[in-house]
């Protein structure tokens, strides 16, 4: 009995973890003749460091993004929504009271950093060497994405133009991206 | 007849979009074939070792092959090969990596043994440009680009030439005076695409030819 229930919690645990382990990004495209376009994105945290899901998807005329970040802590959930490049819509519920900027599984942390400036992350672009991963590749974009994102063995740092975090779906979204080719 | 016709126009148009796409992949495989060293910075000597021009590959992704998406990439890609110029010419400017490294490779491919006098003139080329980095930017030309739209990836090809260097300072002295700034444009500016962007293609400047 004893070792059927243990093999029982082995096996959920284990299917629990390859279901966290394995999340990366779907890719769902409609791209036939005589249908519109359509690309879907939905990602979610590959890391087990905090959980988030970014969707996405692109058609002709409309862009629209859904973000969920830390239901735990933050408790995010932002979308946005654009239409001819020109944002329509964009609203973000954030009903959290815990909101961390650290987060930290076995060897591996992730560090959120608010309000950064350009000149402030420029260091980090100058030292690229260091980092397996960068989004933005290049800082001046960071004005125009709003987030950033760079990994390094066991660290990944998120920072955020401004005093929120919506922006960051965008660079979690890459990196979900990144993870998902190379693996 | 009619359901065979309604076939073959089918086959037809698979076999078309099949080519596209093939097409939109081959264009950046060739373009990367071509280029020596893919994406990054390549040197072109010539055969008395002097350096005759610079080539910087930049690359950037995209979500989806839409317009504006792909004209994000571009100036990502754009800036990207921009960045590793500039890394290049302070790493040049050290004098250690990029001199040895490049020394290597002309020895692989230089048959002249010129291999001493042409880390000499790439040190001393790096120095040069490296004191004057914003009018070296300036002066890089887009040379070539292409977008795979399967992969979703853009590549961005740029040149610099010793002459362009002298051509971007002399801009840069008059647009810092009074004169009209219609010579940078005709510089840096391509011809407007007559693509369409959201499929894949390949679009090679005619400075190209004379890079």
């Amino acid at each position: 009995m004893t070792s059927k229930s243990s093999f029982l919690f082995v096996f959920v645990w284990s299917f629990l973890h390859a279901s966290v382990g394995n999340a990366y990004c779907r890719e769902h495209l409609i791209d036939k003749i005589g249908e519109n376009f359509q690309i879907t994105y939905n990602c979610e945290n590959t890391e087990n460091l905090v959980e988030y899901q970014v969707i996405r998807q692109i058609t002709e005329n409309m862009d629209f993004e859904f973000f969920t970040f830390d239901p735990r802590g933050w408790n995010l959930m932002c979308s946005k929504l654009s239409y001819n490049d020109e944002t329509v819509d964009s609203q973000c519920i954030h009903t959290g009271i815990k909101r961390p900027l650290s987060y930290k599984s076995g060897l591996k942390t992730l560090a959120i950093t608010l309000n950064t400036g350009v000149s402030a992350l420029e260091k980090y672009y100058l030292n690229r060497e260091n980092y397996s991963y960068f989004y933005p590749n290049v800082v001046e974009l960071y004005a125009d994405t709003g987030c950033a994102i760079m990994v390094r063995s066991g660290e990944i740092l998120l920072f955020s133009s401004n005093n929120a975090l919506e922006a960051t779906g965008e660079c979690l979204l890459q990196y979900e991206l990144y993870l998902t080719q190379k693996k | 007849m009619i359901g065979k016709f309604w076939l073959s126009k089918k086959g037809l148009c698979s076999i078309f979009c099949t080519l596209l796409a093939t097409q939109s992949y081959a264009e950046c495989s060739r373009m990367e074939a071509e280029s020596a060293a893919g994406v990054g910075v390549h040197v072109r000597l010539s055969d008395q070792g002097k350096v005759e021009a610079i080539f910087a590959m930049g690359e950037a992704n995209f979500l989806a092959p839409k317009r504006s998406l792909i004209k994000k990439a571009r100036t990502a890609a754009t800036l990207d090969a921009k960045r590793q110029f500039s890394e290049w010419l302070e790493e040049a400017v050290a004098g250690g990596a990029v001199a040895t490294s490049l020394l290597e490779q002309v020895e692989t491919t230089d048959q002249n043994g010129m291999t001493s006098g042409t880390a000499e003139e790439i040190t001393q080329i790096g120095e040069t440009m490296a004191s004057a980095t914003a009018n070296v930017l300036n002066g890089l030309v887009k040379l070539d680009e292409c977008v795979d739209t399967d992969e979703k990836y853009i590549l961005v090809e740029l040149g610099w030439k010793p002459e362009l260097s002298a051509a971007a300072r002399q801009v840069s002295g008059e647009l810092s005076g009074t004169a009209p700034s219609s010579v940078k444009s005709s510089n840096v500016e391509q011809p407007k695409s007559k693509i369409i962007p959201s499929e894949g293609y390949r679009k090679k400047s005619n400075l190209k030819n004379d890079f």
